[in-house]
């Protein structure tokens, strides 16, 4: 009977070893494949990162307009869908009807459910022919296909808005009620409440889900594939003038480029090293992200959101080695910034 | 006392009338804002049916027996997809299930906080945090190359299985921990107290009592997988073959619905493919449609034949 429990025990910590191991490997084997761009090539990695011009095949890679085009998407998606998946949180947690909520929790499911490539399709059959007839009517003379980072970005809206959702309504029922009691109590309207007392508490674990979103939306593919026209040599902003704007002409993402590149790419080639080297980057980003939300959410003065529920406070990798770092950093935030920032618990 | 009194007397009617008009200005704000937050809902309601209707209503005419269950060279009919798509999910899940189930155990019953679960849940997070078309590519490196030489698996269903799996093991891992962790803590005392060890109590009292929450992370997990496509198209491959898709081996390569959706917008060799495309899509939906429905209907099934009563969970 012994043995029989410490192999189990064996058996089981092995499996949960597994997971280690393959993240472990992830980061190995795409790494070792990505830095054959800067050891076999000879790529200079400023000029990789800070220079545009992507044509792999003919030895250019400048991957400037990718990073850009995908950091623009995620926040143009952000900004649009952060609002919108708050006030649906909001709805479902303070203003709905029980029959209201209960319709609203199918619902939700089941935009999560959608894949991102009927997303991408239905991008492409509606948002992207509405997009060219919009803007060849308003601004007439010159022709638009409608494909570009507009069409992308409003495609990503509409698929973040569950991830966030789901975690701000996460967040905002499991506030204790005392808030919400105690701010009627003073005679605060439902708005009042909502503004001064349950969105500064829920901010850290909505500002949670929005960094989640943020990585969902850095990390999709096919959705963006389908209407953004992949053109890696044309910028997706132009700050060149006296404010940026969004440019409406095709361009392109990193996942994109990794999706279309890599079935033209052959074995040893900048070509396939480069393909390797952007995905890494990406890696590296969405792990950052991933890593920003585990903070955000650690930080909670309630402890409300359900990553931060599992481990009670950060891991032990961040007050060690991280956070320190970044004390002086935060001192020098000003005051009334930091106040409103989810930075510090309460009792510290 | 005195004070109050000596203020509300300091102020007069026009300070009554201040805090009215205060209250009143509060009062339309909150039915603003109460407006606005009904009219997101709704909007958010309307979308999703625009979507399904939509999708309907564009592609339910191409739907046909033939189009679900056959294959022509042309490929205007779904049937090899339909059943890959089933297949490797299945196949994805046989392997993926005893692992996650396996680990979650592990982090809720035996592990204590260590430097090795907190690596595990560090690691688990980042998983769940990478990008799939990462993990399609990192499939295509190992699974399907041999590190980016030669072939080891070639595009096969076993290789798009393998990477679904390295894609959901962390979804299914947390969803597992949280139903374990759910199970009373008295039913583990009782358990013990009766003399049983701890492989048994897991075996015979605690993974009965989570089997509902275990079936509904299960499906929900599958339902996630009908719909990728970025972590597949490197790996399963895109296309299926003619004569040999009706088939079990899982070394033959195999497109599932959403690839085709994929090449058919990529590729375009197939002709009027925006009508297959269309039928392929309402096809997805309907899928998905049934997978949530059916998920409801199979949740509230067992938990009333386990638990007897239904409104536990």
């Amino acid at each position: 009977m012994r043995w029989r429990e410490r192999t189990s025990r064996i058996v089981f910590a092995s499996c949960a070893g597994l997971v280690v191991v393959i993240m472990a490997s992830i980061i190995i084997f795409v790494g070792l494949n990505a830095f054959q761009t800067f050891t076999v090539y000879h790529a200079n990695p400023f000029a990789f990162y800070f220079t545009s011009g992507w044509s792999p095949d003919s030895g250019q890679v400048g991957s400037l307009v990718l990073i850009v085009g995908s950091v623009v998407a995620t926040l143009l998606a952000v900004l649009l869908g952060a609002p919108i998946s708050v006030g649906i949180a909001l709805f479902v947690t303070e203003v709905a009807p029980r029959w209201a909520r209960q319709f609203m929790q199918p619902v939700i499911e089941l935009l999560t459910g959608i894949p991102s490539i009927i997303y991408g399709f239905l991008g492409l059959v509606i948002v992207v022919p509405l997009i060219a007839k919009a803007y060849n009517s308003f601004m007439g003379g010159y022709f638009n296909t409608g494909f570009g980072m507009v069409a992308a970005a409003i495609v990503l809206t509409v698929m973040i808005l569950p991830t966030i959702t789901t975690i701000a309504i996460d967040t905002l029922s499991t506030l204790p009620v005392g808030l919400r009691e105690a701010s009627l109590a003073l005679g605060a309207t439902r708005w009042q409440t909502i503004r001064r007392t349950l969105l500064p508490a829920g901010s850290s674990g909505i500002l949670t889900g929005v960094v989640l979103g943020m990585g969902r939306a850095i990390g999709e593919t096919l959705a963006v594939s389908y209407v953004i026209g992949s053109n890696a040599n044309s910028f997706p902003i132009k700050l060149t003038s006296a404010y940026p704007y969004v440019n409406f002409a095709p361009t392109s993402t990193i996942t994109v480029q990794l999706l279309f590149d890599f079935a033209e790419a052959r074995n040893p080639s900048l070509n396939y090293s480069a393909i390797w080297t952007l995905a890494f980057t990406l890696l590296v980003i969405s792990s950052l992200l991933v890593a920003a939300s585990r903070w955000i959410a650690s930080r909670s003065v309630y402890n409300t959101n359900a990553n931060a529920r599992r481990t009670n406070g950060p891991p032990g990798w961040w007050s060690r080695v991280v956070a320190p770092q970044l004390a002086p950093l935060l001192e020098r935030i000003p005051a009334p910034l930091a106040e409103r920032l989810p930075l510090r618990r309460a009792d510290s | 006392m005195s004070v109050i009194a000596e203020r509300s007397g300091a102020q007069s009617s026009g300070g009554v009338k201040r805090r009215a008009s205060l209250r009143a200005q509060a009062r339309f704000w909150d039915r603003v804002v109460t407006g606005i937050l009904w009219g997101v809902a709704s909007g958010v309601v309307l979308l999703l049916a625009f979507i399904i209707i939509y999708l309907l209503a564009k592609g339910l005419n191409v739907l046909s027996w033939n189009f679900i269950t056959q294959a022509n060279v042309l490929a205007t009919y779904d049937g090899p997809e339909v059943f890959n798509t089933f297949y490797i999910i299945i196949l994805a899940l046989l392997i993926c299930i005893p692992f996650a189930l396996c680990a979650a155990i592990y982090l809720v019953e035996y592990a204590r906080q260590s430097r090795y679960t907190t690596l595990v849940r560090f690691a688990t997070e980042t998983l769940a945090g990478v990008p799939s078309i990462i993990l399609g590519l990192f499939g295509f490196l190992i699974f399907v190359t041999n590190f980016g030489q030669g072939t080891r698996l070639g595009y096969s269903r076993l290789a798009g299985a393998l990477t679904l799996v390295i894609l959901n093991l962390p979804v299914l891992l947390s969803v597992f921990e949280d139903a374990l962790r759910k199970v009373p803590n008295e039913l583990r005392e009782a358990s013990e107290a009766l003399g049983a060890n701890k492989l048994q109590t897991v075996g015979r009292v605690l993974i009965p009592t989570a089997f509902p929450s275990l079936i509904t992370g299960v499906i929900l997990t599958a339902g996630k997988m009908i719909g990728e496509t970025a972590a597949l198209i490197y790996t399963a491959g895109g296309s299926s073959s003619v004569n040999g898709w009706f088939s079990l081996n899982p070394l033959t390569s195999g497109d599932t619905l959403t690839i085709k959706l994929y090449t058919l917008q990529a590729e375009g060799i197939t002709p009027n493919a925006a009508h297959v495309a269309a039928g392929t899509a309402t096809l997805l939906i309907v899928l998905l449609l049934a997978f949530n429905l059916g998920l409801r209907f199979a949740a509230n099934y067992i938990n009333k034949r386990i638990t007897g009563t239904g409104h536990t969970r």
